[in-house]
């Protein structure tokens, strides 16, 4: 098992308002699965991705992370087991504008400490399977959205992690293209990458092999 | 500044408290600096200036040239004023002043007793020509009578606030009476003195035959002034000291095989242009242009700080830019309300630079290392505020013209569109600013440490003799110094007391230099100039000289007296002596070699001296028995100082009843030459702790801009894996390139300014290349202090959850 949790829950408080973004989630994710999180706008999709992908901390609740509780683990403790099992796909791409692409596929490796012949390697390898090889020294506002998105995928698997989280990864993207970054999620998901999804898409959401349907901070089905 | 103006620029000041608090402190203690700084220039260029003829009055300088041995003197012959005035058109008037150099004890009929090296004679008509305001007494009986005039410093130690006219006021058995009171002379007047007499005495009585008044033109001791037409071409006396010489002096100086020229000197510019020996304390130009630098640089810093906080700025006021373009406001307009802000804060900071120099002035002893040339009650006047408020109008402008120009481009539209971020060309611009504040804070810190090195360098260096625990007491009048033996008796009873000898000479004093036939290397004597100073028995004992070869004077030879010599090894080097013992000088002969030993400031090579013994008080003229002076040098134990102290003053006391004991340490009157560099250091090391300051203001508020402005790339990078560590090192790395850059440039300069300017005056001096550790300390320090300014800085959004960054826009 990849990700256990139990009452997962997060509240957001400001001065006067307090707004309960997840409410009590039990969720699980199995090795090689490909799992997507479907739901309205607002119904707590990216903050549940946020937190199992250690980038937020869940305000009550456990979670298991390859079996550790990491629910009131410090910010330093989550970025050093992220750097090393979570690749990130983002909406927005958020790839680093004064990088090119291969520096931006680059970075995990660097953070990870990979000695530069392998990196150039592992990067080269990457950037080859993904068909952008001729795009390594392209900066991000050189390419097409599908492109960009490629490279943030690229970068997402270049340190072969054991989870992929994609936060709405079509979301900025036509359709020729998105159909073309979900055959690739696919495709590593074949090759054993365990996938989880946040998605608007009922289309998209087709690729996945088990789909679940947040509504308020409740999971409604899975 | 609109009323519009003025209220966005007030609520813009509210909302970003401290980019606020940063441009005004940054400011006014740059406005401080500079009013500061602006303030003892102007002391120090108006030198002498409080004389309204100052003009017309010129100072007299003149040469001697003895066989090729060449002397300058401030001082010149007795008569030089006088003749000249007689004899040429062009000297309107002359006043002469002889200044007494050493301690007088002045005694008041009240039977006060206080010690004045501040005492001088002057011509009749000194204040005809010389400003001086006058409290007590009529100025206009002054050329009527002999006058006695009195400081206000000097009649209040005496008798307060009474008026003193009449008092008497008696030194070594002078009775004189106060005639005249005047305001204390301004800090910035080269001559000082607190007693001021006519010199109608008959000490000063000039003989009235042509040839011996010909004959005093060879020794000096007056400053001479004269009274020339204004705007006088100085390279016309030329003409005047030829002739001069030609018609009283030729004969004399054929014979003596020597020469005399004089050439005057503009009163203005005496203090930091004259060059010549036996001169009033005189100032150093490059000290002017040293705080003038710095003063520069202060106003720099604290500028760039301004332009780099609001160009950085720019990202948050697009929106304001671009709503008011929309709305029709011209670039104009635009840029007078930036401008308008830039001004708004540096009178802000006007202001509180104001308070800061009162405090400054007050609270801390700063004026002190100015030497005390800034009066307080000055800050007030009203023309010095209005150019302080055209100052901060001028620095408004400076510094807000470039975020003016910047702020008022941006396009409306990608200003409203949010996607404006601060330029390329405005972040090259603020790296090469930040890079220059760098480059001024390490320049000045590395000066700082090299001035501190070679102070101590000067104070640890073996002088030749042992410093510690040598007292030096003064004794005075010839009947006191003729009952030293005894004196010197009683007090070795003590136990704490090593050792007591005498020197007619005290450390870091000129000492007599005289001409002595002295044989050469192959015995053939020959008349040398050379340091010649008399001491008493055990001189080289009590100052713990080394004993290099022969012996030193004996109490039992009485032949010692006169004609025994000791000289240092700087001397049988002088000389090229193979053997020293035996060799002549003046007669008597060579009984003692010792090492060399520093009797002066590092800041003079070592010399070659001769010893003689003291030979007592009977070759005294009787009049000038009671100006006679000797020191006592006496060693005494490190422990119970105090105690010794008490009893040293008791056993004075009885054994002078007349005069107060007066003493210090060695080490104390060493530590005193080198006071101006002593105070140098201090300033330097207070303005390079306020550049550093204002530096890494400038340094947080732009790092926050930087931080803020890469918040998402900060996101994306902590979720890719990103260590906290690596996030402040990305952030910083920036920076410390700039500060590693500017340091080296900073290094380059700094190693110029003090090997060039300030070591210079040494003789004995650090060697620079050894200790090019300074620079790299210098420029760790100014990294260390960025590094941890634009850390804390970024600490907490490196720190944050990674979502609370990618979420930032």
């Amino acid at each position: 098992m990849i990700i256990e949790t139990s009452k997962l829950t997060k509240v957001y408080r400001t001065d006067e308002v307090e707004t309960t973004a997840l409410d009590a989630i039990e969720f699980n994710l199995k090795e090689g699965e490909f799992v997507s999180v479907m739901g309205p706008s607002g119904c707590g999709k990216s903050t549940l991705l946020h937190i199992l992908g250690l980038i937020d901390n869940p305000t009550e609740g456990s979670y298991r992370f390859l079996g550790e509780e990491v629910s009131k683990y410090s910010e330093s403790k989550r970025a050093s087991l992220r750097k090393a099992n979570i690749g990130f796909v983002f909406q927005s791409f958020n790839l680093i504008d004064e990088l090119t692409v291969y520096e931006n596929v680059e970075l995990p490796l660097i953070y990870l400490k990979t000695p530069s012949n392998e990196r150039k390697a592992k990067v080269d390898k990457v950037l080859e399977k993904l068909d952008m090889a001729n795009r390594g020294k392209h900066f991000p506002r050189q390419l097409s959205g599908g492109q960009q998105q490629r490279a943030a995928v690229a970068r997402a698997i270049v340190n072969e992690p054991n989870l992929i989280l994609a936060d709405e990864p079509t979301g900025n993207l036509d359709s020729k293209n998105s159909i073309e970054v979900m055959n690739m999620m696919k495709g590593l998901n074949e090759e054993g990458t365990t996938i989880l999804m946040v998605t608007h898409s009922d289309e998209m959401a087709k690729f996945s092999s088990r789909v679940i349907q947040l509504l308020d901070g409740k999971v409604v089905s899975q | 500044m609109s009323s519009t103006v003025l209220k966005t620029t007030i609520r813009n000041l509210y909302r970003e408290k401290v980019y606020a608090v940063i441009n005004i402190a940054g400011l006014s203690l740059a406005i401080a600096c500079c009013l500061i700084l602006g303030l003892y220039l102007r002391s120090q260029l108006s030198y002498d200036k409080h004389n309204t003829k100052y003009k017309q009055i010129y100072r007299v300088v003149n040469e001697f040239n003895f066989g090729g041995k060449i002397d300058t003197f401030a001082v010149t012959p007795q008569l030089l004023g006088q003749m000249l005035k007689e004899e040429y058109a062009e000297v309107k008037d002359y006043v002469r002043f002889m200044t007494i150099n050493q301690m007088v004890l002045m005694r008041s009929d009240n039977n006060k007793a206080f010690y004045w090296d501040t005492t001088a004679f002057a011509s009749k008509n000194v204040f005809d020509y010389f400003d001086h305001k006058f409290i007590f007494g009529d100025p206009k009986t002054i050329k009527n009578e002999r006058f006695v005039a009195v400081s206000e410093s000097f009649a209040k130690k005496y008798w307060g606030n009474e008026n003193p006219i009449g008092k008497a006021i008696t030194s070594e058995n002078n009775t004189a009476k106060i005639t005249h009171v005047f305001a204390d002379l301004p800090k910035n007047s080269h001559l000082r003195y607190d007693v001021l007499q006519s010199d109608d005495i008959p000490f000063f009585n000039a003989p009235e035959d042509a040839n011996q008044r010909r004959q005093t033109l060879w020794s000096v001791g007056f400053y001479t002034y004269l009274i020339m037409p204004e705007d006088y071409d100085i390279s016309r006396f030329k003409d005047i000291s030829d002739s001069f010489y030609k018609r009283h002096m030729e004969d004399m100086g054929t014979s003596l095989k020597a020469t005399w020229r004089a050439w005057i000197q503009p009163l203005a510019t005496i203090h930091y242009n004259s060059d010549v020996g036996y001169d009033q304390p005189t100032g150093n130009k490059h000290y002017l242009y040293g705080f003038t630098a710095v003063g520069i640089f202060i106003l720099l810093v604290a500028c760039i700080n301004y332009m780099n906080l609001a160009t950085a700025r720019s990202t948050k006021r697009a929106k304001e830019v671009g709503m008011r373009k929309i709305l029709g406001s011209g670039r104009k307009r635009l840029i007078i309300q930036f401008m308008g802000e830039a001004i708004f804060f540096s009178i802000v900071a006007l202001v509180f630079g104001y308070i800061l120099v009162m405090l400054a002035l007050t609270q801390t002893p700063i004026n002190g290392l100015l030497d005390n040339s800034i009066v307080l009650k000055d800050l007030y006047k009203p023309h010095l505020i209005l150019w302080m408020l055209g100052f901060s109008v001028a620095l408004g402008i400076i510094s807000g013209i470039y975020p003016a120009l910047y702020l008022s481009s941006i396009a409306p539209l990608t200003a409203l569109g949010g996607s404006h971020k601060a330029g390329k060309g405005s972040i090259r611009l603020r790296e090469v600013l930040v890079l220059i504040q760098f480059m001024i804070s390490v320049c000045v810190v590395a000066c700082t440490l090299l001035m501190i090195l070679q102070m101590r360098f000067v104070s640890n260096m073996p002088l030749g003799f042992n410093k510690e625990n040598r007292l030096i007491v003064t004794l005075r009048t010839a009947d006191v110094i003729d009952k030293e033996p005894t004196l010197k008796k009683e007090l070795l009873k003590n136990s704490n007391i090593l050792g007591i000898s005498l020197s007619t000479d005290v450390i870091g004093n000129v000492q007599a230099i005289n001409a002595l036939q002295i044989d050469n290397k192959d015995g053939v004597a020959e008349l040398v100039t050379v340091k010649n100073t008399r001491v008493g028995n055990d001189f080289i004992d009590v100052m713990g000289i080394k004993l290099k070869e022969g012996r030193d004077f004996s109490k039992r030879l009485l032949t010692d007296v006169g004609e025994a010599y000791i000289v240092n090894a700087a001397m049988v080097k002088k000389m090229g002596w193979d053997q020293a013992l035996g060799k002549h000088i003046q007669g008597g002969k060579v009984i003692g070699v010792v090492e060399d030993f520093h009797y002066d400031s590092l800041k003079n090579a070592l010399d070659p001296i001769v010893l003689q013994r003291y030979n007592g008080t009977q070759n005294i003229q009787a009049q000038n028995r009671n100006l006679a002076i000797m020191y006592l040098i006496v060693n005494i134990k490190g422990e119970n100082t105090f105690k010794t102290l008490s009893f040293l003053e008791e056993k004075f006391a009885e054994f002078d009843p007349q005069h107060p004991f007066e003493f210090e340490f060695m080490d104390d009157s060493l530590n005193k030459l080198y006071l101006d560099e002593q105070k140098q250091m201090e300033l330097i090391g207070i303005f390079a702790a306020v550049c550093i300051f204002i530096s890494c203001m400038g340094l947080f508020g732009l790092a926050a801009f930087t931080t803020e402005q890469r918040t998402k790339e900060i996101g994306i990078r902590k979720v890719i894996g990103a260590t906290t560590m690596q996030i402040i090192t990305m952030l910083v790395r920036t920076i410390l390139l700039l500060v590693v850059g500017g340091s080296v440039i900073a290094s380059l300069i700094a190693y110029y300014a003090m090997d060039e300017y300030w070591l210079i005056d040494f003789a004995y001096r650090i060697n620079i290349n050894m200790y090019l550790w300074v620079f790299v300390v210098s420029a760790l320090i100014a990294a260390t202090v960025a590094y941890l300014t634009v850390a804390v800085q970024s600490f907490k959004t490196a720190q944050a959850n990674p979502i609370d960054a990618l979420r930032y826009e």
